[in-house]
Formats: structure tokens, sequence, C-alpha cells
């Protein structure tokens, strides 16, 4: 079915744009008004680095430089020497005889490296995508025990639920950084991630369960009727079609995730949001930083939103 | 089965649910091997939770039902097992959307029989074909008409070799074009000698395929007779009442 056109929908459309163009503006007048020096030239640097690759020592011992001017050597103080050749490089930085030890840098290779910001969002993204995996199991656990007739599964899906509800995200990411972390001896980053699983897995159980209870009550009673039993009328009937209704909460959920996981860069993770606070100490230009980290949380959460829907599209047609 | 030893039993059999509304009363009643047995009544005089309570799908507050010699009511039952011999068709076809045809007559052969997916084609294939359905295998659901969809239920309840076959209003949400021939697959059904336990409000149908026909109302089994008395000169107050107003109709 064609809808009818909305009417003067170019009228609109200009209205839009001018409101856009007014705020716009807002903005640029706001920050002229607060004598702020804008220095968005320094910015790229920080998200792609042309630096080029730092070259370390690979041992200890002492420089030797060769006829190549793009190779040296390092010498060990052993009797004989042991000889360790590096190659390619564009810049040597060190002169013949230096004593060096293991990870000193040596030389330099140019190119473009990921800069700070660019390695942060690196982090969010592995630190989101552990979240999910976990996340999601534990979120279909637990929307199965909260539809589960049986009390001791019901309770402690229930009681899960509830518990990560009603508390803080940054509460919960502090308990499991500094009790569960140290209890359990975890890194930062599993800390980090358990508690962010933790926390998406609850709203996860919810949109599973309510998918769960969306599919009418004869699905069920026609799996039996067969002779199926709960589990296998729950995998092969219930479970295909309540999947299928809760992928765009799932989406909504996931979106709220890589969001969610700034909080991480509280326990000395260096994520998009840490390195963000990391450059504005380096540069003194916060707005600029903030801008851009925003900018890219936006990029992946946008990309995720738009694979949810392709994958929508593709469920639809199957249908 | 041996003749003479009833099919399906079911002795002072009373339900009452959890708000307190009792639905049945008091209902005892024995169906033979082969029989066809129709239930008629008003809405909400428990002839569907009668129904409902030969599988299990609804439990006993009091009574025995017996099915093929075994006690639906005791809980220790293995109601996985009984169900694979009673099948049930609903009057909400309730086929599984994400599933063709096929594939919802395949599912419990596969999942309940371990039948393999070649076995378990064939079977269903003849099956659909029994139905009138042998082209639309690949069809899904929301492909097929009403009639189509509640014939495709129909050889899904016949998918694990049943001997006996429930019909809850089968023909109730179904276009009135529709309603024949999801009639005549149970009239087949009927001649091959199956038992069946029919809830419905085909008065032609009950007339033309039933052995005995049963009137409920408010809980109770009020009265049963075969065909020709039940809808001849029926000795009852609330039975005339009943088929007065729906012959009318």
């Amino acid at each position: 079915m064609q809808p009818h056109p909305y009417p003067n929908r170019w009228l609109w459309r200009g209205v839009y744009a001018a409101v856009i163009a007014t705020l716009g503006y807002g903005v640029w007048s706001a920050s002229q008004r607060i004598d702020y020096d804008w220095r968005w030239d320094k910015i790229p640097q920080y998200v792609v680095s042309q630096e080029g690759e730092r070259v370390a020592a690979p041992t200890d011992g002492v420089i030797k430089l060769v006829d190549d001017p793009r190779a040296l050597e390092i010498h060990t103080q052993t009797d004989p020497p042991a000889v360790t050749h590096i190659e390619n490089v564009d810049r040597i930085a060190a002169a013949d005889g230096d004593p060096v030890f293991e990870g000193d840098i040596v030389a330099m290779r140019e190119g473009y490296a990921p800069g700070p910001l660019l390695i942060g969002l690196w982090v969010t993204l592995k630190i989101s995508a552990w979240s999910l995996v976990f996340a999601l199991v534990l979120g279909l656990v637990a929307g199965l025990g909260r539809v589960s007739a049986n009390p001791a599964a019901h309770g402690l899906a229930t009681t899960y639920v509830e518990l990560v509800r009603g508390t803080p995200l940054l509460v919960q990411i502090f308990i499991f950084y500094f009790f569960i972390g140290t209890v359990l001896k975890l890194s930062p980053f599993t800390a980090g991630v358990a508690a962010l699983a933790v926390f998406t897995g609850a709203y996860v159980a919810e949109i599973v369960r309510a998918g769960i209870e969306a599919v009418p009550r004869g699905q069920m009673e026609a799996a039996r009727s067969l002779g199926m039993g709960y589990a296998a009328a729950m995998r092969h009937v219930i479970l295909p079609q309540a999947l299928r209704r809760t992928l765009p909460p799932l989406a909504g959920q996931f979106i709220n995730l890589i969001k969610d996981s700034s909080l991480v860069s509280i326990i000395a993770i260096t994520d998009l949001s840490k390195a963000g606070r990391e450059v504005v100490t380096s540069t003194f230009s916060p707005f600029e930083v903030w801008f851009t980290v925003a900018l890219m949380y936006l990029v992946l959460t946008g990309a995720l939103s738009l694979l949810v829907r392709r994958l929508e599209r593709r469920l639809a047609a199957s249908d | 089965m041996i003749e003479g030893k009833p099919q399906i039993e079911l002795k002072n059999v009373g339900k009452r649910f959890a708000n307190g509304v009792a639905a049945l009363k008091g209902v005892s009643l024995t169906v033979q091997p082969g029989e066809v047995v129709v239930i008629v009544g008003p809405s909400g005089s428990g002839k569907s939770t009668l129904l409902r309570m030969l599988n299990g799908l609804e439990r006993v507050s009091e009574g025995e039902v017996w099915v093929d010699g075994q006690p639906v009511h005791d809980r220790h039952t293995d109601l996985n097992k009984l169900r694979q011999r009673v099948g049930m068709v609903f009057q909400q076809f309730n086929l599984f959307p994400h599933k063709s045809a096929l594939g919802n007559v395949m599912l419990a052969p596969r999942q309940v029989g371990a039948l393999t997916v070649a076995e378990a084609e064939s079977r269903a294939s003849k099956l659909l074909a029994k139905v009138g359905l042998a082209e639309r295998g690949a069809s899904f659901p929301a492909q097929l008409s009403g009639g189509q969809q509640q014939r495709v239920a129909i050889a899904r309840a016949l998918a694990m070799e049943p001997d006996i076959m429930l019909f809850d209003e089968p023909t109730s949400s179904l276009d009135p074009e529709m309603v024949g021939e999801v009639l005549e697959v149970m009239q087949a059904l009927a001649a091959e000698g199956m038992t069946m336990v029919v809830v419905t409000h085909e008065m032609g149908f009950a007339r033309a395929v039933a052995h005995r026909v049963l009137f409920m109302d408010g809980g109770e089994l009020v009265y049963q007779d075969s065909p020709d008395g039940f809808f001849g000169q029926p000795a009852n107050e609330r039975l005339r009442a009943f088929l007065g107003q729906v012959l009318k109709a």
C-alpha cells in the first residue's frame, strides 16, 4: 500500500532544516561568547597517529651502526657477542656504541598507527562484544527461569533480575572490581566484562521473558499434545518464534551496552571514554575531544542498528 | 484393543479452577474403540475442559480418567508417552508459523519418534496427501487458507499414529465455505475406525458421523443418546431448549 504523501512536505522539510540550522548557530555563537580557543587541528593525530611505529630493542646490548642507513645491529656483551639485526627502519634513535636495555626505543618506522582514541574505540568494541556474548547466554537462561513453573528456577531468576535492575551499574562495576575481582583475582578487563554482562543479562532476561509470553499459549499446547516434552517444545516451537520478536528490543539493549561500557573507564580500563579523558589532559581541548568521542560512539551504535535493521528485513522476508 | 474394554473411561470427574469456579461436576463416560462421540452444549458448559482432560492438558480435580488403560489423573503417568497415542486438533489450528506444512507434520516424528529426516518426510507427505494437501507441503501456515491450515493440523495430529483423536471445535473459526473440507477429512477418519471425541457445533456432522451424541450443560453431562434419539424426541427439557436454539439458527 502506497501511503499518500504528507501535505506540504517540502515546507515541513524546510522547517526541519531551519530548526537544525538555528540550533547549530546557537551552539556556535554560544561558544564564541565564552572565549574558547577551538583547536580542531590538534584532534586528528589522536585518532590516527603519524608518529609511526616505535622499534624496541629485543635484548640488552650495545648499538652497532652498519653501512645501510636503514638498519642497525645490537650486540650482546657476551663473548662471542650474539648479533640482532634490525632492518627497514626510517629513523635511527640511537648512536653507535650506545648501551641499550630490552624494550628501549632504538628506531622509528614511518607510517600511520592508531592513535589513543582509535585504540580506545577498539577496547570499547572488544569489551562490548564479550559482554554481549555472555549477556545473551545469561539472559536466555534467566529468561527461561522467569517463565518456568519450577520454584527454584523462577525464584533464582527473579532475584537476579530484581537485584541487578535495582542497583546502579556504577555500583555494580565497583563491586565486581573491588570485591569479586579481588576475591577471584580478576583483571580489570575481566571484571568490567563480568559487570556489564551481568547488568545487561538482567535486561535481556526480561526481553526474553516478554518474547516467550508473547507467543500464543496454543503453541505450547499444540507441541505438548504431540508428546513433546517442555524442553523440546521450548527449543523447537516457542524460542524460534520468541527470539524473532525480541530482535528489535535486543538491538536497543545492545546499543545501551555499548554506551554503558563507558562506565568501565573508572576501573583502569582504557576504553574510548578513558582515552578521551587522557587526550583532554594532554591537549587542553575538552570540547573538541568530547565531540569527537561522541561521534565515535555514534559510529559504533549506528553501525549496529544498521546491521540489525538488515537482519530484521532478512527475517521478515523469510516469513 | 480388546473388544468390550473401553478405550476411554471417566469416573466421576470434577474440575475446579483456581478461582473456585466448577467447570465439571461428576462426569462419568466410557468410549469404546472405534467409537465416534460428539459433545455439544452451550459455551461454558465444560465440553472443552472435558476434552482437554483426556490428554492431560487440563488437570483433574477429582475422579479418574483412564485412556488406553493409563491413569491420566495420576501425576506419575508419563503424559508425553500417552499423548503420542492421542492426537488433538484445536479450534485456532495452532500450527507452528515458523515451519512449513511439511515441517509442522514432521516435527513430532523427528523429535519425539526419533525418525530420520527421510522417514519423517515420507510419513508427513503421506499424511498431507491424505488430507488433500499433497501439493502444499512447502507452504507456510500464513500462505494457507483456514480450511487448509486445519487440515494440516489434522495431519500433524496424526503424525505419531495415534489411536484416539480429539477435536476441540475444529470448524468454529473457519469461514463457512471451508467447514465442509475439514468435516470431510474427519468423516474419512471416522470411516477408518479411528476412536474420536469431537466437540463441535456442527449438528449435521453429529447426525451423520457420530455413534453417540452427548449434551453438556453447566459442567454436567446431561444427556447422551444415538444421533437418531438425540435429534428426534429427546426426553430432556434443557436439551430440547438448546436444540431449539441451535437448529433454528
